[in-house]
Parts: structure tokens; sequence; C-alpha cells
């Protein structure tokens, strides 16, 4: 469970300076927040895993992007690698090309989320961890609500550091960790998406009584609580696993299909219950729900997660009962 | 906006321990024939001498002070036990309703005399008891309820009728709901109060009604002119509304209302062997993603118990995903055992399906019908 001091300045934080993307970073930076896991020498960070996610789940709630989340969980990994992350905003990724150049790296990044803005980009390939500089140039590709992504380029770049990862540093141990950022900030959005839709069917009349007085609309309320709820428990469960090796396939394959999952119910309610007004780029909610239905696929949607826990469950020794009930942490 | 609040309950040595004790337990008595796994074990398989046998092993009323034969232990433990009966599809309807809210309420509001005779007979496994809330006029809307007690120079008198009264006709005592006094204009709630109601007092007509799978469990009660001691009125009276709805909160909560068809996730494994296709282990992982969650909201909920809260909204959470959850174990295992012919099935795997299939349909309404449990979590979003 996340620190509450911490949670509620972070909400603060990011409430304060709603609509303001430059405002709200310094403030998070002045605040020690986009530091919280980059790690001093002796490999300790100010802030706690579970108070990480747990603020990568608030930063998407709020209806101001910036790339906070991918600058935190990119200066953790770096950090577990030796290399202390850069100031600015930053993001990892996973890597095709090799790098295997030092001073000359060209090489096409595709689809960085706030590409065109990033101070600096971790790329993970193979059994490396190469930091390269902002890109030249970036070309905005997919763009979806206002987190452009970018296609990156870089032509005969000097790499900023590079260090081998250590041992459980795969490729799929950076995937988890991906797919459980993805998950917070499944929940994060949710939760806003059903923020805003009580509020909105409070005030909004129609047949003279406010629309929170259907039953219908409460129902789908009550789902959409329901469903987040579910995804909130899931990922509180697979970030409380995370240590310094890394994250638990089980609770992060769970986390994901399950917040994935509910994306899709709580997007289509939230629509439902706003009715037009909804569908405007104006109003907030899509803002939110634009994410979910990018962010449902994104790191891997329901049925690619759901698919790895039944293929370990299927292949394993124990039965399904000691692998559910067995375990310490639920 | 954080709404509800599920704590992160770890599991100790001790509750790992116990865990390992009742399947062991299961097991023997697996082997010895004592029973053959069942859906929806804890309404659909009452066994006296099972529950006997739960009582010898010191896993009924496991929570109460030891003073009434109860062993002071954690909510958490008892979680355990239920957790492992009920993935196991035990025969532990019987002595169900006694451990899980009864006696609780006993405890809470009985006398002492009634503590003192009563709660060891339940730990025990020798005394059962039924629910006497609904009525033929009044199911969601259980303030509807028309069965009345009049007080009388030597205690109450009881008319009315009282209906799905499961177990009734095996169990030794109801608690029935009645109105003591008219509702106060619109307010319904008031008036209403609970007794702790001896069944085999003259004046009681236990009918049973068959439940379309074909179960027995079901009955009617009928109450005519039954002479009640004073002592029978459990509580106060006029306060049957606030003390049934702390009994709900106990009814809703538990992991009966996500496990009831675990047992056939564990059999159709059998079935599709260690290396399935891609569409069966995604069917497969969704629904070990969904229990997972369930689960840890679940813990979370008996931690509040045992923190002496009465978590309304979160149990209804819980019981409309965990109802949800149970169905979608049954079209999960039916797309598991799609490809497979019905005579390659595991032994007994079709007459489990079945029998689950049959009995889903009561899943969503006992204890509260998904759409009341909608309405209790609408109000704690300040909607309705």
């Amino acid at each position: 469970m996340m620190d509450d001091l911490i949670a509620q300045t972070a909400e603060r934080i990011f409430a304060d300076h709603s609509g303001e993307p430059q405002k709200l970073w310094q403030a998070l930076v002045d605040n020690g927040l986009v530091s919280g896991w980059t790690h001093t020498p002796d490999f300790a960070t100010d802030l706690s895993l579970v108070d990480g996610f747990g603020l990568m789940r608030i930063a998407a709630a709020s209806d101001t992007a910036v790339p906070f989340s991918q600058t935190l969980l990119a200066s953790w990994v770096l950090g577990r690698c030796g290399i202390a992350a850069p100031t600015g905003q930053g993001a990892i990724v996973p890597c095709d090309d090799n790098l295997s150049t030092v001073d000359a790296i060209s090489a096409t990044i595709k689809g960085v989320e706030f590409g065109a803005q990033l101070d600096w980009l971790a790329c993970h390939t193979g059994d490396q961890l190469v930091l390269l500089p902002a890109p030249a140039q970036a070309s905005a590709v997919n763009a979806l609500a206002d987190d452009t992504r970018a296609n990156l380029d870089y032509q005969n770049v000097a790499e900023m550091a590079r260090s081998t990862a250590p041992g459980w540093l795969d490729r799929d141990a950076l995937e988890l960790l991906l797919a459980l950022m993805r998950s917070a900030q499944l929940c994060g959005a949710m939760e806003a998406a059903l923020d805003i839709a009580i509020d909105f069917t409070a005030q909004r009349e129609q047949f003279g009584r406010s629309l929170a007085k259907f039953q219908a609309i409460q129902h789908m309320l009550s789902e959409m609580a329901g469903e987040l709820s579910a995804s909130i428990a899931a990922l509180d469960a697979a970030a409380e696993l995370v240590g310094e090796q890394g994250a638990d396939l089980l609770s992060v394959a769970s986390a994901k299909a399950r917040a994935s999952e509910a994306a899709s119910i709580v997007g289509a309610h939230a629509h439902q219950v706003h009715g037009a007004i909804g569908y405007t780029r104006e109003y907030a909610l899509a803002h939110w729900t634009s994410r979910l239905w990018r962010w449902r696929d994104d790191c891997g949607d329901e049925t690619f997660w759901a698919a790895k826990i039944g293929n370990c469950i299927a292949a394993s020794q124990a039965s399904l009962g000691e692998i559910v009930f067995g375990r310490t942490q639920a | 906006m954080q709404r509800f609040h599920f704590p992160a309950v770890e599991a100790d040595q001790a509750e790992l321990e116990i865990r390992a004790r009742v399947r062991e337990f299961l097991q023997r008595e697996r082997d010895s024939g004592g029973f053959t796994p069942r859906a929806d074990c804890w309404v659909s398989a009452p066994d006296a001498e099972f529950s006997r046998k739960v009582g010898q092993m010191g896993w009924l009323g496991m929570t109460w002070p030891t003073e009434y034969g109860g062993q002071a232990q954690s909510a958490l433990m008892r979680l355990a036990v239920t957790e492992e009966l009920l993935a196991a599809g035990a025969p532990v309807a019987a002595h169900w309703v006694a451990d899980r809210q009864s006696g609780p309420q006993l405890l809470k509001y009985g006398t002492e005399q009634q503590k003192r005779e009563i709660l060891p007979k339940i730990v025990a496994g020798e005394c059962f008891f039924a629910i006497g809330m609904s009525e033929p006029q009044a199911g969601s809307d259980l303030a509807a309820v028309i069965t009345r007690a009049e007080a009388t120079d030597s205690g109450w008198r009881l008319n009315g009728r009282k209906i799905w009264s499961t177990g009734a006709h095996i169990s030794r005592y109801m608690i029935v709901l009645a109105r003591t006094s008219p509702p106060d204009g619109r307010n319904r709630h008031v008036g209403l109060s609970q007794f702790l109601v001896d069944l085999s007092l003259p004046g009681i007509t236990i009918s049973g009604i068959e439940d379309m799978a074909g179960g027995r469990h079901f009955n009617e009660t009928l109450f005519e002119d039954v002479v009640l001691s004073t002592d029978s009125l459990l509580g106060d009276e006029g306060q049957g509304w606030s003390q049934v709805t702390r009994e709900l909160a106990m009814e809703r909560s538990g992991p009966e209302r996500f496990l009831t068809t675990f047992v056939l996730i564990e059999q159709a494994l059998a079935a599709i062997g260690s290396d399935p296709d891609f569409q069966s282990a995604a069917v497969l992982g969704r629904l070990y993603a969904h229990l997972r969650s369930l689960r840890r909201m679940s813990r979370g909920i008996a931690r509040l118990i045992q923190q002496g809260e009465s978590p309304e909204t979160e149990a209804a959470l819980v019981k409309q995903l965990g109802n949800q959850f149970e169905k979608d174990v049954i079209s999960g295992v039916r797309k598991l055992l799609s490809a497979i012919p019905q005579r390659d099935w595991p032994d007994g795997l079709q007459a489990l399906l079945e029998a689950a299939v049959l009995r889903q349909p009561s899943a969503t309404l006992r204890g509260g019908t998904t759409e009341i449990m909608r309405g209790i979590i609408a109000r704690q979003l300040g909607v309705r």
C-alpha cells in the first residue's frame, strides 16, 4: 500500500498544475519525485518501489501528460545497471538494433512515447544498456491524443553511457517492468474516468432528475468501480513483489491482463453515461479513454499475458490449488 | 480518489501450515471414500458426518473465544480453512451457515446462556443453523418481511413464513427476521427484530422445495403461533435491520462467492495437459488473473473483519465480481474442453460441469442479487 503523504503530495502537485505540462514537470522535479528512483552509489532510492508504482497511477489520473512514469522507470533500470540517470525527461525502450558502435550510433527507434520531447533515451539491447541523448530528428507517428509517439532517428551520435545489464535484466525482465508501469497507468486512467463519470452524472439532469438517480446509470458506475478495484488489487499485488531482481511474472501478467480487460469496460461505460459531450475533444473524458484504449494493448494485451500465465500453470508440476493458494503473498 | 480499501495481507507460516493440514485431511477423506468433489459444495453437499469431522479438527468457530469452544484464531486463518474446503469441493453445507454467520451473530447478540449452550455445539459440528430472512413477498426487498412476533406475558408469539431456508430440515435453529412493530411511515427499517428460533418447537412446519438441479436443500418454513421464550429475542427489539445488515456482510464476504466452481478448473487442467495451445492457455490464464485479484480483495476483507469493521461495500464488490467469475469459470472450462471429445474427458468431469451449470443461476441471486450489490456500491460512490 502506498504511503499516504506521498500520494497526497503528488495528487496536489498534479492538481495544481493542470493544463501546464512544463510547470507540472518542474514541480515534480522540485519535489524530488522525478528523481525518486534514481539510485545513490549504494543502490538506495528515495522512493520505495511500491510508492513509485503508486505515483505512476496518480500521474495517469492527471489530465496533463508528462513522461513522468517513463522517466521514473528508466531511472530505476539505469541505476540497476550502475548508470546515474541524467536530469530531464527520459524513457527506456527495448531495442532490436544492437547499437554496437560506441561513438557513431546510427539507428531508428520506433514508436517512442513523448519521443520528440525526451532529453535522453535508455536502450536495452542484448545484455547492454545504452544511454542516448535527445534525437536530432523525431517524426510523429500514430498521433492518438496528445502523448504523441515518435520514431527517433539517430545519425552518427555518440552514446552518453553504456553498461552491461545485470544477469536478471534480460528483455523479458524489462518487458515485465514496462507492463507493470502500464498496469499502474491503466488503473490511474480508469480511476479518472470513473471520477469524471460520477461527477458528470450527478450534475447532468434529464427527465427532471440527475442521471445518477437512474438505476441503469448506477449499475454501470458500480460495474466500473468493480473492474477498477479488481485491477488495483492485482496491481498492488504485483508492485509489492518487485525487488532488486525485477518483477514477478505471474503477478505482473495478472495485473496487466486484469487491467487491460477492465479498461474496455470502464472506457465504454464512461462514454455511455456521458452521452455526446464525452465524445468531444474539448471535454476531458477522451484524454483518459483514448489512453485506456492504447494502453490496454501496449506492452502486451490481456490475451497475451493470460496465455503466458496459462502456459506457466499448465507446465507446472504443482497442482492448481498449490499455485493459487500456496504463495505467501496474494 | 481511492474509494474502497482492501488492505494487503501476507500469509504467515501458521497460515501455510494450516492449509497443509486441511489438504492432508481432505486427501485422507477422499482416499477413504469420504466424499466426491462437488461444485457449489457449501450449498449442494450437506454431510453431517463430515461436518463433525471438520469440527473435530478444530476448524469450526475457530475465531471465537476459547470459553465458547473456539480457538481465538484470526479471520485469516479461518479464511485459509474455508478456501481449502471450497477449492476441494468438500461437503461442507451442513455447518456452513452456523459457522459463517449464525455463530458470530449469537456471539455478538446472544445471552450468556445461549452462547455457553449453543456455540460449543456448533464448534463440534453437531448443531446447524438456517437463515430466516427471505419470505414469499420479501426477496430482494428484505424490509418487506411480514412475519411478525408479538410480545406475550411470557415471551413472544411468532407467525409467518420464511422461504429458501437452505438446510432448515437438518438444522436445529433458525435466526428469524420478524416485524415487532409497524414501520414508521416510509421508514420500514424500524420495527424489525431478530429471533433465535428452535426449529423443533410446536407450530413449525418445514417443507422441502426441490431446486432445478434436483437438489433438496431449500425449504419453506411455516410458523403458526409458535411460542417463544423472552430470551429468544436476539439483540435489541427494533434493531433487526442493523443486525441483519451486519449478518449479511458476513454472508456475502467469503470465498464461497467466487470459489464454487474452482474444482472444475482443476479437473479441466488434467484434460488439457501440460502444453496447451495459445487459446487454451489464454483462457486458463485469464481465470487465474481474475482469481488472484479476487483473493487479494477477499483477504483484505478478512483483515477488515478482524479489525472489527463491517465491510459491507467491499463485500458487495467482491460478491459482484466473484459471482461473475464463477460464470466465467464455466464458460472458460467449456472452451478448454471444446476440442476434446467428451469420451476423453477425465472421469466425472462431465457430471461435475453439468451440476455446476445447473446451479449457476443461483450464484448471482442468493445472498443478495448482483443488482442489489450494485445498488450498495452505488450508494458508496455517492450517486444513490
